[in-house]
């Protein structure tokens, strides 16, 4: 099904907008580090939008039978006919660069047994650095292309692909359970180096070979990149224009402000060539840009969609994002970008004398996130002593609020190397000081 | 909508059966129409109606793991389970054996009282927009709100090569009033939310203490103070304790966490002690007498029906939950747990309605000799790393001198399974079912029933400020 084809069928309402998927992929799983299964998947599915008397209707379908299309016009109008009002106008044509590596043919042609042979390697390097861990994971491509067209005339059709390496690594000793995992994932398979993969599992599985006591209390505490979303996740859901529409985003009115240490900067970067989250257009055909969000540590934008853009009286800034073509667009984040600090990692957290190590909690999210609070037990980490992690430590919870641990009383600093994280995120390594973290002893 | 029929999709699953070179292959394919409507703060910000239509093949090919295809165009399904065999044959892994289970026929249809495709959506967005006034008016600090209604329709088509033929309604509907009050840069949220299976558009109707209890809620925690953090004594809900069984317990009860992992297989030996012997868990497709939790099926996605599988009895572990692959590799009985989100997704091992059974403590003996400890109501979300677990309280109270005292907030519990269940020192003689809602895994989410009594754990700890 194209766009085009699709508003054709739309001439009698006001305003019209047709979006289209369709993609394959094509994965190898791995359990307990040998090949369970391999899965080949095609899906295809349009979504409608239609204006007519100032209201807006939407439906979708993934059923790619004639009757379907026709029961796909009858339901835009139906919604159209109960919708609210709408001061949506979709954009005319604007012009956007494709961005650079976003597609590669040798990529989107890898089948089973490419994928297979890569997995191998992967499973079979962790398993032979690690015989009691059990590892679990896939090997993934995919290919796909999105187009879109309203009846201001706008439209494209853009192409992609996708590869990605997944491992979860399961090490059981009787009631002590580690369970990690990690991501890499890029547009094309050049973009992921597997030995990096095994290395970067294989480094926490030795440090968490041996567990050990912590005393908790106010402590320095170290996040990894990955571990670092427990504290952008709470921001990036009060960057996102549309907790800014409802008035529940605690930065709604303070644009212009310093709201975190000076040493903090953020951005949307829709464009950012090579990356996961990057295309030249969104999904209302706005072109993708590069979004400031926090400049040392001042306030300078949200993420919107045309919707919240609109109904906040801001500018679309290209992050309409539709959960395929069943779904409405809302503003989400293309790729995240947090600038790095001055110093390097190792540098410090050798600093540290007794000190958490954070790669990932339990529970992220879960909770009252939105004014930033946060309290999780910690799922992977690790003590620090003397600047050396020495093993991992279990059974503690941390507590805060991220306003305060990213502000000027509690960060120590950001680590100069930025490392990507599940392929839409650049992250330094975050260092805190005098974070709250509790134990079984604490009463 | 779709001309075709049960018995037109029997024809094309069996043509293809036929013509799969494959040993073992099952094919499922799924129709789903749905609606939903979403009010944000006065504005209606969806009302939509969607379709969906897709199928699954899956193959074993000799001496292989599984070959999968998923897909849209219909039209494809002979090609598709020649591309699943292919899948199958291309990787030569580790023999899968299944667990024998009989071929079954059966044709089930949804009874639904007030068949929520024939209501109008018109008549949906009234329901919904009514829902969220309430939640309006009923108190000023309450700024922003969600009310949202969605219902589907799924039949399921499911055939294999062993002569299986299944047809089964799944009809389901969500309704949830979510209320965020506002004070300053403070924003509490109160949250409702109830999902039913198997029923019509009438569970929706009376609905208006939903709303009005999730604005209350919100505005109540306004006021609550966040709760210390450190080591208590909890009394947990009967809608917490659902929660927490289903994710202190049931997800390693789960068998493809044990299939594969001699370790993790010594740690849920069966016979092993869990609990007091106060203690007894159960997972069941079948034991619900109202027919409407959200895990409550006739089969499963493998064709297996579904039952009741006693987990933990007097505190011992007794069984757990399997798809036929885990059943066969383990060499015990299939469960009917075999369960996916839809026709993209292979079905995985996953609970149904969970639920701690019927105590005999009455919850003013469970609390009557705490001193200091939190009674902790309702979940906010639950995560669980096997070992460790975490699960949020929506709102909880101090309990003081064996007394509910006052209201505190960013209640979040956490521990390790084996001593949590341990540290069970009461269940209640309130059961309660929660038509909780869904559960994620491994990407795929599912309709899920809870229940339990009150129940009463030592030595929880609680995160917060110290």
């Amino acid at each position: 099904m194209s766009a085009d084809a699709v508003l054709a069928e739309f001439k009698d309402v006001d305003q019209g907008e047709a979006f289209a998927s369709s993609a394959d992929a094509c994965e190898v799983r791995f359990v307990a580090g040998q090949v369970k299964g391999a899965t080949v998947r095609e899906t295809s599915g349009v979504g409608v939008r239609a204006i007519k008397g100032g209201k807006l209707g939407f439906s979708g379908t993934r059923d790619t039978s004639q009757a379907a299309r026709l029961q796909l016009r009858q339901n835009v109008l139906d919604s159209l006919e109960v919708g609210d009002p709408s001061q949506l106008v979709f954009p005319p044509p604007a012009e956007a660069a494709p961005v650079p590596g976003l597609f590669d043919e040798a990529t989107g042609a890898l089948g089973v047994p490419q994928l297979g042979e890569i997995g191998a390697k992967v499973f079979g390097a962790l398993r032979a650095r690690h015989p009691d861990v059990v590892f679990e994971g896939k090997v993934r491509r995919s290919k796909g292309q999105h187009s879109l067209a309203n009846s201001a005339g706008a439209g494209f059709e853009e192409r992609y692909t996708g590869f990605s390496i997944s491992v979860e690594a399961n090490r059981t000793r009787d009631e002590d359970v580690l369970l990690d995992f990690v991501y890499a994932g890029a547009p094309a398979v050049d973009g992921v180096d597997p030995e990096a993969v095994v290395e970067r599992l294989s480094q926490r599985l030795r440090w968490a070979e041996r567990t050990v006591e912590f005393r908790p209390g106010k402590v320095p505490v170290v996040f990894t990149p990955e571990g670092s979303l427990l504290l952008w996740r709470p921001l990036l859901q009060a960057l996102n224009g549309t907790t800014v529409m409802l008035g529940t985003s605690p930065l709604r009115e303070r644009l212009g402000e310093q709201v975190l240490d000076p040493r903090v900067s953020l951005v949307d970067d829709g464009r950012l060539p090579g990356a996961l989250g990057s295309a030249a257009y969104d999904d209302e055909g706005t072109p993708r840009q590069r979004t400031p969000l926090i400049e040392g540590g001042v306030l300078r934008g949200f993420v919107h969609d045309l919707d919240t853009a609109q109904r906040t009286g801001q500018q679309p800034t290209g992050n309409a994002q539709r959960g395929g073509a069943l779904g409405q667009p809302s503003p989400g984040y293309t790729n995240v970008l947090v600038s790095g600090g001055e110093t390097p990692q190792a540098e410090l957290l050798a600093g540290i004398d007794y000190g958490l190590l954070v790669h990932s909690v339990i529970g992220m999210g879960q909770g009252n996130t939105l004014p930033g609070n946060f309290s999780n037990p910690v799922d992977v980490a690790f003590l620090i002593e003397h600047g050396q992690v020495v093993g991992r430590v279990k059974d503690v919870s941390l507590a805060g609020n991220v306003y305060d641990v990213l502000g000027a009383k509690h960060l120590l600093g950001l680590s100069k190397e930025v490392e990507p994280v599940y392929g839409t995120y650049r992250l330094p390594w975050v260092f805190v000081k005098d974070l709250n973290v509790v134990g079984k002893s604490a009463k | 909508m779709s001309q075709d029929t049960a018995g037109n999709y029997r024809d094309r699953i069996a043509r293809a059966l036929q013509a799969s070179p494959a040993p073992y292959t099952e094919i499922r394919i799924e129709e789903t129409s749905g609606t939903r409507v979403v009010f944000r703060g006065e504005r209606l910000e969806a009302a939509r109606a969607v379709l969906d239509r897709g199928g699954f093949v899956r193959c074993l090919a000799p001496g292989g793991g599984w070959g999968t295809a998923t897909f849209n165009d219909l039209d494809q399904l002979e090609r598709k389970v020649a591309e699943a065999f292919a899948c199958a044959r291309a990787i030569p892994g580790e023999a899968v054996t299944l667990a024998e289970v009989a071929p079954v026929e059966s044709i089930s249809r949804a009874q639904l009282g007030e068949d929520f495709r024939q209501v109008p959506l018109r008549e949906k967005v009234d329901l919904v927009r009514g829902l969220n006034a309430i939640m309006l008016e009923t108190d000023p600090s309450v700024k922003s709100t969600r009310a949202i209604y969605q219902d589907r329709m799924q039949t399921v088509y499911y055939g294999n090569s062993q002569g299986t033929w299944i047809v089964e309604e799944r009809p389901l509907i969500d309704l949830y009033a979510i209320a965020e009050a506002v004070r300053g840069d403070d924003v509490q949220m109160g949250s409702e939310a109830r999902t039913s299976a198997n029923r019509g558009f009438e569970v929706c109707r009376g609905q208006e203490a939903m709303a009005r209890t999730a604005a209350q809620r919100a505005r109540e925690q306004l006021d609550a103070k966040p709760v210390k953090g450190g080591c208590y004594p909890v009394v947990i809900n009967p809608s917490l304790a659902g929660v927490f069984v289903h994710e202190a317990f049931g997800h390693l009860s789960e068998a493809d966490f044990v299939a594969e992992n001699a370790d993790a297989q010594a740690a849920m030996r069966m016979g092993r002690r869990f609990g007091r012997p106060i203690l007894n868990i159960a997972d069941s497709g079948v034991a619900d007498p109202e027919g409407d939790l959200p895990g409550t099926h006739a089969f499963d996605d493998e064709g297996v029906p579904m039952k009741r599988t006693q987990l933990v009895h007097d505190g011992v572990l007794v069984g757990r939950l399997h798809s036929r692959e885990t059943a066969g590799r383990l060499k015990e009985e299939p469960t009917g747990n075999a369960r996916a989100q839809d026709y993209n997704h292979s079905p995985l091992v996953r609970m149904r309605n969970t639920f701690i059974e019927a105590g005999e403590t009455s919850f003013d003996d469970m609390i009557s000799d705490i001193e200091l400890g939190v009674y902790a109501l309702k979940s906010r979300g639950g995560q669980t790393c096997l070992g460790t677990f975490s699960f949020s309280s929506a709102y909880a109270y101090m309990i003081r001198k064996g007394k509910i005292a006052e209201p505190v907030r960013d209640v979040v519990l956490a521990g390790n399974l084996f001593e949590t269940l341990q540290n069970v020192s009461a269940v209640g003689d309130d059961f309660a079912w929660d038509n909780a809602g869904r559960c994620g895994k491994e990407g795929q989410s599912m309709p899920v029933g809870m229940g339990s009594p009150h129940v009463r754990i030592e030595n929880v700890v609680i995160g917060g400020e110290a």
